[in-house]
């Protein structure tokens, strides 16, 4: 049963922590890599303001990889929570036999 | 009668023959070629959905232009822009981009503009070797395997070779900026059923960015 108690918090943690995660870095739909930088200076030669964009490394997660991952742990979660809920019951109802 | 029939065809015909020169000490057409030694050449576009909001950008341009500043009008070239080249920060939604559902890249490795002239070229600014002008740049938009003709507002700068411009690239400097919109359906992309309206907005906005060293032209 305590194995069954582990699995059902520990899966439990898994799903709210990726779902907060989720929330905390903007909820997208999909998982990006890269933020768009845009360097802005003054252009001597033809007196506009030039742009100058790069990609730099970006991680944020996205539904794509945090909906599967919060699923499968919290349909862990629910089975540890029943298989442990049945194992007390079967226990209890085998004290008081 | 004959009098008021040639001045009638005098009027309608005036904007047609009208020439806008560049006011600067040039002779002979020029040959602009864009090269990024002299500004990041680069697309940017946005989409705006009532679900989802992304930016992009497209960095893989090349191209030519003619330009004649005699006459401005009579400006032509092309400019293509790499399909594979487009970035939105998401690797997946980039593969998505470059799908058959999509824009196609296989098949259409290439956006084009075939530049065929300029219209409404008006001088905005112009100081010592340097001139700005407005105009209209009227071509065929060539994306998703369908070409359409479109009309364009650029602004472009036109910079004599200096001592400051040579650091970035021999010749004189021209840069050209616009932005426009794109409608989707109007090319055909229809995307995953659902997808465009809800999460890619039905027109996209670009702004576009090109920058290029003009030499003396050997072509007409």
């Amino acid at each position: 049963m305590r194995g069954w108690k582990l699995l059902q918090w520990a899966a439990a943690f898994i799903a709210v922590t990726v779902l907060l995660v989720w929330a905390l870095q903007g909820m997208h739909i999909f998982t990006k890599q890269y933020r768009k930088v845009v360097h802005r200076e003054g252009d001597p030669v033809f007196g506009t303001v030039r742009e100058r964009v790069e990609w730099q490394p970006d991680f944020r997660l996205g539904l794509d990889i945090a909906g599967p991952v919060a699923l499968v742990a919290g349909a862990a979660a629910v089975l540890g929570w029943w298989r442990a809920r049945r194992m007390l019951a079967r226990r209890m109802s085998h004290n008081h036999g | 009668m004959f009098i008021v029939g040639v001045m009638l065809v005098l009027i309608v015909s005036a904007p047609l023959l009208a020439q806008t020169a560049l006011p600067l000490p040039l002779k002979g057409a020029r040959t602009v070629v864009l090269n990024n030694a002299v500004g990041q050449n680069l697309c940017q576009f946005i989409s705006s959905a009532p679900l989802e909001e992304f930016e992009g950008t497209a960095d893989g341009i090349e191209g030519s232009f003619v330009l004649d500043p005699q006459n401005l009008e009579a400006t032509h070239g092309r400019i293509r822009v790499a399909v594979a080249s487009m970035r939105t920060g998401i690797v997946r939604r980039d593969e998505h981009l470059r799908s058959p559902e999509w824009l196609d890249a296989e098949r259409y490795p290439h956006i084009e503009f075939d530049l065929q002239e300029l219209r409404q070229v008006r001088i905005t600014e112009r100081s010592a070797g340097r001139v700005v002008l407005q105009a209209v740049a009227v071509g065929d938009f060539f994306l998703h395997g369908v070409r359409k003709r479109m009309e364009l507002p650029i602004t472009l700068t036109y910079v004599l070779e200096s001592e400051q411009t040579r650091q970035r690239a021999p010749g004189d400097l021209v840069q050209v900026q616009s932005e426009f919109t794109i409608s989707l359906r109007d090319f055909n992309i229809r995307g995953r059923q659902g997808v465009i309206g809800s999460r890619v907005g039905e027109s996209i906005r670009v702004k576009a960015s090109f920058y290029g060293a003009a030499t003396v032209s050997n072509k007409p």
